[in-house]
Parts: C-alpha cells; sequence; structure tokens
C-alpha cells in the first residue's frame, strides 16, 4: 500500500529579531555570530501565539490542501517540545480547533525536535494497518532560548502539519529509516526553563552521527547513492550544519539549499527540516525523489524517502506558502522580543 | 489547590464559538445568528449548525488603551467589527500596531490564538481574533 | 380626582459623589436614606429599592438590602435589590412606581448606591466589562468605551464632524459642574486640555469618560404629594431593548433603546424644560439628545456647539454637570439624574431661577442595551 502525504499546511509567525539585536544586548560581536550560524534573523511569535495556535493555522491549511473533511481524520499527533501544558495535548485542542470527529487517536510526542517526524511514522503504520484513513502530524515549537546564552541567537518559531493517507497523494513516502541511542547532547530537566547543552558534544557524536547513521541506512537499504535524489532536506539548528553533513554524506550545495529556512527564521525545533520539506513543496516537480532526514536530540534521527507525484503543484497555491511568510516580516527590538517571549518575569500573566 | 479565578465550564462549553465561530441557522427563514441563540425572529426554534467563513472585510475599529486587569500585560488592545459572510462579528484586532493605515473595508481573516490566561497555573484561553491580511504597516 | 402623576417625590438626598474610603455600602446607604426619609416626614415605607451595580462585586454580599436595612434602623420593611447595571437606578425607580402603582397608596424608598472605589481601577475596568456580552465581547477584552468609541467615529465620520466638536461636550459639563457644589469635578475645562488629556479607546480622551465614583442618593416615592411642598410628579416612563451583541445592531449611530423608550414615554415633541441624559461618556450624552426627538439625527453636536441645550433655552441639558462632572457611580447614577432634575425643577440651590416645569430623565444601561425615560412635572 502506497501511503504519504495528502496535504501539508505551515505557519510562521509575522515578527523577526535580528541576530546583531541580540548581540548587541548581550555584548557578543555581530559579525562573529552570524559567522558561526549563518542566521540572520529569528522568527517570533506575538503574546498570544503559541505551539497550540500555530498548530491550528498549519494544520488548517493542511486541510485544505488535502481537501478532505475533517470527520475523515482517524488521528491527530502533535510533536512538540515548548508545550504551553506539561499536563494537556495539544493534540486534544487540535480535535475541537479542526472540528475533527471524537472517535480519533490523539497524542503529543516527544523526541526534542524528532517528535514531529515521528509522529509522521507512527501515522504511517496507522494508515499502513487500516486502522486509520487520514491522520495529522504537527511539528510545533516556540522553543525556549536562555537569554544571553548562544542557543537564543538561533531558537524560532514556528508551526508545520503533514497529513498521511494511502489516497490522492501529492507525495509517496516510499521508505523510512531511524537511528537512535542515549546521547545526552541537549536536554531540558523537568521544571527548568531553559534547555541545557553539550557545544561540541551537539555536533559529531549527536547531530551528524545520527543524521549520517539514518541517511546511510535508508539509501543503503535502497539501494541509492546522492545522485539519485533531487533534493537533500536535513533538520536545521543552524545553516552550517545541515550544509556540512550534506558534504559528509555527497550531497551538492544546489540540492541542500532549496530545504533551509533556517537563515531567515532559525531553528523551528519540531517543525525544522519538515518546513523545509513544504518549501521544497512548493517548487518541486512532479517525480522529484527528496531525502530528508530529521534530527532530535537525546539522540535520534528518522530518514526519509520521498517521492513527489503529479497532484503535488495544482495543491501549492490552496493555502499560504512558505515562500509567502518568509517574506510576510516585521522587525522588532530586543525589548519587545522578551515581551513577546515573556521572558521578563511577571507575577501574572 | 491554587485559586482559579477563570472559570473552564464557560469557556469549555464555548470551544465551538470561540475555535470554529460556529453560528446557528434558522432552518425555517435561513437567518444566520452568531452568537447563537434558542429562538429566531420568525419563530422557529430549529437551527443548524453553520460556520461562518474566515475572512471578511473590516467595519470599524478602535484601540483600547484602558484595559481590564486580564489584558493589562497586552495593552493596548485594537477590536474590530468584521463582515464575515454578510454576519458582524465583534473581535480582538492583531498583528496590527498601525490600524490607522487601514482602509475602510480592509480584509480580515479569522486566527485562532490565546485570549488570556488563569497566571501561571490556571487554564489558558484560546479563541477566534482577527488579522488584517495586510496594510498595517 | 385621580392622581395626575405616576407617584411624587416627597423627599430626596444625596451624598457628593466622590471617593469614600472611609465609607462602606452601609453607612453611605444610611445617610441617605434617613435624610431623604426625614425631608418626607417620615413617612411609612411599603419597601426599599437598592439599586446598585457592583454590591456583590466591590462590597462582596449578597442580598444587599438586608444589610442595609438594619444599618439604617429600618424594621421589617421588605428590601428588593435591583441591578441593571449602570441603570440600575433608572430601572428601580421605574419598578417602585409600578409597586406604588399596584399598591394604590403609600410611599417606596428607593436607594441607588455604589462603591467602585473598594478596587483599583484595572479592576473597576473588568467590572464594567460585565457591562458587555460576558462570552462575546468582555471575554476578548472589550470595555463599554471601546463601543462607545466605535459608535463615536461612525458618528463623527457619517456627520462630517471633527474631534473638537465633540470635545465641547466635557467643556460644557465641566462648566456646569464649576456651578454646582456636589460635582466630582468642580474645574472648568478648556480646550486644551481635553485635546492634551490621554487616549482611552480612540478617539475617546479622558475628559470623554465619566469618573467612576462612589455615591448614594436616595427618593421618598409617594402616591400623594406633600400638601406642605411644592409637588414634583413622575409623569410617565418608557422603556425600551436593542439588541445585546453590538456587532449585530443595524446603526452604531443611533441609540435604539433610547428610540424606544422615548416612543413609549412619549410624545415628546415641543417639549420644553430640564433634560437628564445619561453621558457615561461624550457620546452617549450627544446621541441621547437625537435619540430622545430633542433635535434631527445628525444634528446634536452642532447644536450643542450652538450653545442651544445651555441655561436659559427652551431644552436645558445636563444643568448638574452630567455624568461627567458629577461622576459614574454605576448603579447609582440614575437616582441621581432623577434628583437633579427634582432639584432643578424646585430651583434649589445651584438651580435657581430656572423656572422650569417639566423634566426629562434617560437612564440607560451599558452600551444601549435598555433605557428608561421618565418625564416630570411640577404639579399645581
Amino acid at each position: 500500500m502506497a501511503v504519504g502525504i495528502v496535504g501539508w499546511g505551515a505557519y510562521i509567525p509575522r515578527y523577526r529579531i535580528k541576530t546583531r539585536e541580540i548581540a548587541e544586548a548581550w555584548g557578543d560581536d555581530a559579525l562573529r555570530i552570524r559567522d558561526m550560524y549563518l542566521v540572520e534573523e529569528k522568527a517570533v511569535g506575538y503574546i498570544d501565539e503559541d505551539p497550540v495556535t500555530m498548530a491550528v493555522e498549519a494544520s488548517r491549511d493542511a486541510l485544505t490542501r488535502a481537501g478532505i473533511a475533517p470527520s475523515e481524520v482517524g488521528a491527530v499527533f502533535a510533536g512538540t517540545e515548548s508545550k504551553p501544558y506539561a499536563v494537556k495535548p495539544i493534540s486534544s485542542i487540535l480535535i475541537d480547533a479542526l472540528n475533527l470527529k471524537r472517535q480519533v487517536y490523539s497524542v503529543d510526542m516527544e523526541f526534542a525536535c524528532k517528535a514531529g517526524s515521528d509522529a509522521i511514522v507512527n501515522l504511517m503504520g496507522l494508515v499502513k494497518s487500516g486502522l486509520i484513513k487520514y491522520g495529522i502530524a504537527v511539528g510545533t515549537d516556540s522553543s525556549q532560548g536562555e537569554p544571553g546564552e548562544h542557543l537564543e541567537y538561533t531558537v524560532g518559531t514556528g508551526a508545520v502539519a503533514y497529513i498521511i493517507g494511502s489516497t490522492n497523494l501529492v507525495a509517496e513516502i516510499k521508505h523510512t529509516y531511524p537511528f537512535a541511542s542515549d546521547t545526552p547532547d541537549f536536554w531540558r530537566r523537568d521544571g527548568s526553563p531553559y534547555p541545557v547543552h553539550g557545544e561540541g558534544f551537539t555536533g559529531e557524536p549527536a547531530y551528524f552521527r545520527h543524521i549520517i547513521g539514518a541517511a546511510k541506512g535508508l539509501m543503503e537499504e535502497l539501494g541509492m547513492k546522492p545522485n539519485d535524489f533531487d533534493y537533500a532536506i536535513f533538520h536545521q539548528p543552524n545553516a552550517r550544519f545541515p550544509v556540512r553533513v550534506a558534504q559528509m554524506l555527497g550531497f551538492p550545495l544546489e540540492k541542500v539549499k532549496p530545504g533551509i529556512v533556517v537563515d531567515l527564521i532559525g531553528n523551528t525545533y519540531n517543525a525544522s527540516a519538515l518546513l523545509g520539506l513544504a518549501k521544497v513543496l512548493e517548487e518541486a516537480k512532479p517525480g522529484s525523489k527528496i531525502l530528508v532526514v530529521t534530527f532530535g536530540s537525546g539522540a535520534g534521527s528518522n530518514a526519509f524517502y520521498i517521492e513527489t507525484t503529479d497532484l503535488l503543484p495544482s495543491k501549492v497555491k490552496l493555502a499560504r506558502t512558505v515562500s509567502e511568510m518568509l517574506e510576510d516580516k516585521v522587525y522588532i527590538d530586543y525589548s519587545l522580543y522578551l515581551k513577546y517571549r515573556k521572558i521578563i518575569k511577571m507575577i501574572h500573566g | 489547590m491554587v485559586d482559579q479565578n477563570l472559570s473552564v465550564p464557560k469557556y469549555w462549553r464555548k470551544i465551538p464559538q470561540y475555535y470554529r465561530l460556529t453560528a446557528v441557522k434558522c432552518r425555517k427563514c435561513g437567518r444566520v445568528y452568531f452568537p447563537p441563540r434558542a429562538a429566531c425572529e420568525c419563530g422557529s426554534r430549529e437551527f443548524d449548525e453553520y460556520e461562518l467563513p474566515r475572512r471578511g472585510k473590516l467595519i470599524e475599529y478602535t484601540v483600547l488603551r484602558s484595559v481590564t486587569s486580564d489584558f493589562e500585560k497586552q495593552r493596548p488592545l485594537a477590536f474590530g467589527i468584521a463582515d464575515l459572510g454578510g454576519v458582524r462579528v465583534f473581535g480582538q484586532l492583531v498583528d496590527c500596531p498601525n490600524p490607522d493605515k487601514l482602509s475602510e473595508g480592509a480584509e480580515v481573516e479569522v486566527v485562532f490564538r490565546r485570549v488570556k490566561e488563569d497566571s501561571d497555573y490556571g487554564i489558558i484561553y484560546y479563541g477566534f481574533k482577527l488579522r488584517p491580511v495586510k496594510g498595517c504597516w | 380626582m385621580r392622581n395626575s402623576a405616576l407617584g411624587y417625590i416627597n423627599g430626596f438626598a444625596i451624598t457628593p459623589p466622590g471617593r469614600y474610603y472611609d465609607k462602606g455600602y452601609r453607612e453611605l446607604f444610611a445617610e441617605v436614606a434617613l435624610k431623604a426619609l426625614e425631608a418626607a416626614g417620615n413617612p411609612d415605607i411599603k419597601a426599599i429599592y437598592v439599586a446598585s451595580a457592583l454590591s456583590e462585586l466591590t462590597g462582596e454580599q449578597l442580598a444587599i438590602g438586608n444589610v442595609l436595612r438594619d444599618y439604617a434602623g429600618l424594621r421589617n420593611i421588605p428590601s428588593i435589590r435591583i441591578e441593571n447595571g449602570d441603570g440600575s437606578g433608572g430601572f428601580a425607580i421605574m419598578t417602585a412606581l409600578n409597586h406604588l402603582a399596584s399598591a394604590g397608596n403609600g410611599c417606596m424608598l428607593v436607594v441607588g448606591v455604589d462603591k467602585p472605589h473598594e478596587v483599583i481601577s484595572l479592576k473597576q475596568n473588568k467590572y464594567a466589562s460585565y457591562l458587555l456580552d460576558s462570552d462575546y465581547e468582555a471575554y476578548f477584552g472589550a470595555t463599554p468605551v471601546a463601543l462607545a468609541a466605535i459608535m463615536a467615529k461612525q458618528y463623527m465620520r457619517s456627520y462630517e464632524y471633527k474631534y473638537e466638536d465633540l470635545a465641547t461636550w466635557a467643556i460644557k459639563m465641566h462648566e456646569r459642574g464649576a456651578k454646582n457644589p456636589y460635582a466630582y469635578f468642580k474645574r472648568a475645562a478648556k480646550l486644551k486640555d481635553v485635546l492634551d488629556s490621554e487616549l482611552v479607546a480612540d478617539p475617546l480622551r479622558l475628559y470623554d469618560v465619566s469618573p467612576f465614583v462612589d455615591g448614594a442618593a436616595a427618593l421618598v416615592l409617594c402616591s400623594k404629594p406633600n400638601p406642605n411642598d411644592l409637588a414634583i410628579g413622575v409623569v410617565n416612563y418608557g422603556f425600551g431593548a436593542s439588541n445585546s451583541y453590538f456587532a449585530s445592531r443595524n446603526d452604531y449611530t443611533v441609540l435604539s433603546s433610547v428610540v424606544e423608550a422615548a416612543k413609549a414615554v412619549g410624545p415628546l415633541e415641543g417639549f420644553n424644560g430640564v433634560v437628564s441624559v445619561h453621558d457615561t461618556y461624550s457620546i452617549f450624552g450627544v446621541l441621547a439628545l437625537e435619540a430622545l426627538g430633542l433635535c434631527k439625527r445628525g444634528s446634536a453636536l452642532r447644536l450643542l456647539n450652538e450653545g442651544y441645550f445651555d441655561q436659559g433655552g427652551r431644552v436645558m441639558v445636563n444643568l448638574d454637570g452630567g455624568l461627567k462632572a458629577v461622576g459614574n457611580s454605576m448603579g447609582a447614577s440614575g437616582v441621581y439624574q432623577m434628583v437633579g432634575v427634582v432639584m432643578q425643577l424646585r430651583g434649589d440651590k445651584p438651580f435657581n431661577g430656572l423656572n422650569a416645569e417639566s423634566a426629562m430623565v434617560e437612564d440607560m444601561v451599558g452600551v444601549d442595551q435598555e433605557s428608561v425615560v421618565f418625564t416630570l412635572r411640577v404639579v399645581k
């Protein structure tokens, strides 16, 4: 049974802060920072936006593109690491916001930045087994960046939603390959407001090892080489890592660039690579072969081999595109950033 | 337990209206009511649910600076009246710091946002708001 | 001989509105109730009507009539609390008049009392927002002034007025308040003061908004006039309603509940005398004049600016300074309005020499939810 993407949606909030603004607040050399991460600016939600609101916007667009009725959806899984409620799932709110039926499987998933893609894998299983006809996978984050710490330069805000099914596919997910281990490169303890990470340790032992492990594993099983792919999209904690891992795997830069969004909106965590995929779907011709490899700290990767269909081009303009949302922006300064991100300590909301 | 200042049931039963602008349409005369009501002006008490369209035109707006205690940190609040498919709806205007730049009848879309929350421990209220599609900057 | 009025105001008393941190609901109630009863010759009272919008919210008291009655030493008189937002006063008077009619004879005590200043301004705004639709307007943070602002914008645009034209309301109310010893704002205001004041909900500024005040006002309403005094009778009342959800209304430049109430109390053509309109916000005062039929739609602001509604004219409006200068005592405001016109009809200081024989009082709930209009006459 062919399984894949029936529709997709993305949401990037309007506000942006330049990394230069943040560097000035903390006495860092703005040019050196930009050179380290190749991130110019990042997306920021307004005070009234959060991973739930963004998930709703992205999912609504996904349903529009899929052209299915909400009552046909049998599952909604949300992958996130910045839930507004530690206990009370985003997926439950999506059920009513999207007018899904009550008979629906729903759960939130956590594996740092990978969970959005884990939702996709799980839904593929539910579709293949015949338990559901369609499922919505959401990757949404408004992640915590500790002020004055380097993660603040790259942590962005965004959401993406994919409707997985077996009919009317715009892109078939032909193969998947996971690669995971216990590698504590980046974590956030229960009750802690900000994550902690291992700096250089987040590189080779974590990001590179797992992405390469998953990508190579997938290509070996399929007997495919980098040349066989039209696009390669990787998780994007900054703009340097995906370019480097592409090099290490042997993918030329021009196949990687279309899927890079981090330089303009920052690392959207669970949306990251999947947002890159949404952007590529807007330009890819039918029959394009796409490699997507996500990564979540802790650590693990999911590699996907996706092939687009003839149905894809007609669906692109049915809802907001990533390209449009990348252009629709307004700059804010650091004080507004702190206010919108609720980093200023308040005694009440 | 922490004192809950915001009622949960009072919010929960309005979810179809807050999340999806679910109005009612009179089965007899077709008139649409938002907010929903129990009896139509034509006398009928039978209605069907009807979700208002999520795009419309802005009729009027204002910016409120003297806000209530719940919205102290969100001031000022812009409010607008939008015509959504022939039904007039009142809501907050968002993503619009300079509403005076909007032309009359500016296009607005309905978005899903946080409305308020009950301190750090209580419930988060979500609901619809109106976002001018362009022209606010 | 049949009574020519629904009821006669045989006694009245007010407390100058202000911030009474040293007095609560009980103290304010007792002050005015006992004074009003004394002025009426201490008649037997059939019922006490308490008009209060905020007694649960700021007084944390349900069934407030019971504690008030006890505190004032009034025994065995049933007390009924009337709540209809900032129109509680008018509706309490209306209810008391109805009761008087069904009783056939006797007296009723109506006391409006409210204390917004038990809480801070942000809380006052929150309680004011309870006047709107809780689920669909207040839920999103709207307060009545936001809707009044929308009405002001639409009115000014429809009839080509500038904000400076609307600012005249505040200036004239302050002028009147400066002559009124019981007004809260006794200082005259200049155009510059109004234009420089902070925006509350654009285009309305601080001077367009009546200030919250603590206050209490009492009336003794009887079926027969006091033979030893000037007889002021409430001749008639009418009430009307508009739709509750603001956005659904057909015309944001009309106070349609006031139009309905005026039709019900009518006919008002050729009215001359003193008028009290419920100017919670300047625009509400302006629109009320049109809704009452005292001038054509769209003309009130022009006429106001020409001095048409000033003292000495045929229709004298808000001579006490209105809610703008006297203050917005929420549930008590309608009773203050009534007392104001009674003093004007009697020629009590500071309203000497008016020679007015008729009066009209318009009390409104929230943003044109419901209204009640009374007509009064000096009965010879």
